[in-house]
């Protein structure tokens, strides 16, 4: 496993020294995977690597292929970072752009994504999340979007539907908390009976029972 | 020179030495202060060879498995010394003022 580590050191290194300092790491980390000598090897292979890279374009044109690709890719690097480094001191303007552009997009590309990602991507915090649905009943006459449930029609539900393995209740309400110093006004949430357990149920028989809840229930569902 | 190189030249004085061997002589040698990585004692290694301070040593180890071991060259000593008469000067100064 140490071994794969190894390759942060540049080929002729590797072929000079790998065994020995396998060895070395196997006698002073201990024997098998050791976190600190895979952290040795990395660290100390890539500023082998950077040690060893030509300071100049000349001189990584005169340096022999033998020694190795990687090598000339990390000079190449430098020799890129460098140039934009010199670029940027000669034009600050430009160059302040160029950064502040950058900064927008990479920002903006966050942003979109973590909604993304909250809203589409992430699953609900419950077990088998895409198995639960939301219900609403709207009021159309009255123009309102979720006149909600009464008990008896959360009972019908439940006691009449086939695509649903559970049908629970939650509202909020604000109560009058008493026993302090002065009574407070305190919003609750309230649920009804079964209310964890159906988590439960979308865990185990939900998941296997309900098919595509959606279309039996176009309009939302529990929960 | 780095102090790990002036330690590996004062600990290879005394004799070739191993890998694991040089690890535990600079760690003794310098009280503990300087402990040197498997993975930068080999970077030092390699570039004292390149420079002709020290040279490939390979023998026969007491155990079964070979090891690589290291001796100081002839350069190598000479640099060893004048870089520990720079160093006892400027120490000489120091101590002086």
């Amino acid at each position: 496993m140490l071994r794969l580590f190894l390759l942060a050191y540049p080929r002729k290194f590797r072929q000079l020294h790998g065994e020995e300092l396998l060895r070395l790491c196997r006698e002073v980390y201990g024997p098998g995977f050791s976190l600190r000598a895979a952290a040795d090897l990395v660290w100390n292979g890539l500023m082998e690597r950077i040690g060893r890279a030509p300071g100049s374009f000349g001189e990584w044109l005169e340096r022999p292929a033998r020694e190795g690709r990687g090598e000339r890719f990390v000079a190449t690097v430098l020799n890129d970072v460098r140039l934009a480094l010199r670029g940027f001191r000669g034009t600050p303007g430009f160059a302040g752009a160029v950064l502040l552009t950058l900064a927008l997009g990479i920002g903006a590309n966050t942003a979109i994504f973590s909604v993304i990602d909250a809203v589409l991507l992430r699953p609900l915090p419950y077990a088998n999340g895409d198995r639960i649905v939301h219900l609403v009943q709207p009021a159309e006459g009255a123009g309102v979007e979720n006149a909600g449930f009464s008990p008896l029609e959360v009972q019908d539900y439940r006691s009449q539907s086939r695509a649903l393995d559970a049908v629970v209740e939650y509202h909020s309400m604000p109560f009058t908390l008493l026993g302090g110093a002065e009574p407070q006004r305190v919003q609750t949430g309230v649920v009804s009976a079964g209310f964890f357990d159906a988590s439960a149920c979308a865990r185990s028989t939900a998941a296997r029972s309900c098919p595509r809840t959606t279309s039996r229930a176009p309009r939302r569902c529990w929960c | 020179m780095k102090p790990a190189e002036l330690f590996v030249l004062a600990v290879l004085r005394s004799g070739p030495l191993h890998g694991y061997g040089l690890v535990q002589e600079v760690a003794a040698r310098s009280r503990g202060r300087i402990q040197i990585r498997p993975g930068n004692l080999y970077r030092v290694l390699d570039r004292m060879l390149e420079r002709g301070l020290i040279e490939l040593y390979e023998r026969a180890s007491t155990e079964d498995e070979r090891r690589t071991y290291y001796r100081i060259t002839q350069f190598g000593r000479r640099t060893a010394q004048e870089e520990a008469r720079l160093l006892a000067g400027v120490i000489d100064e120091l101590l002086a003022t």
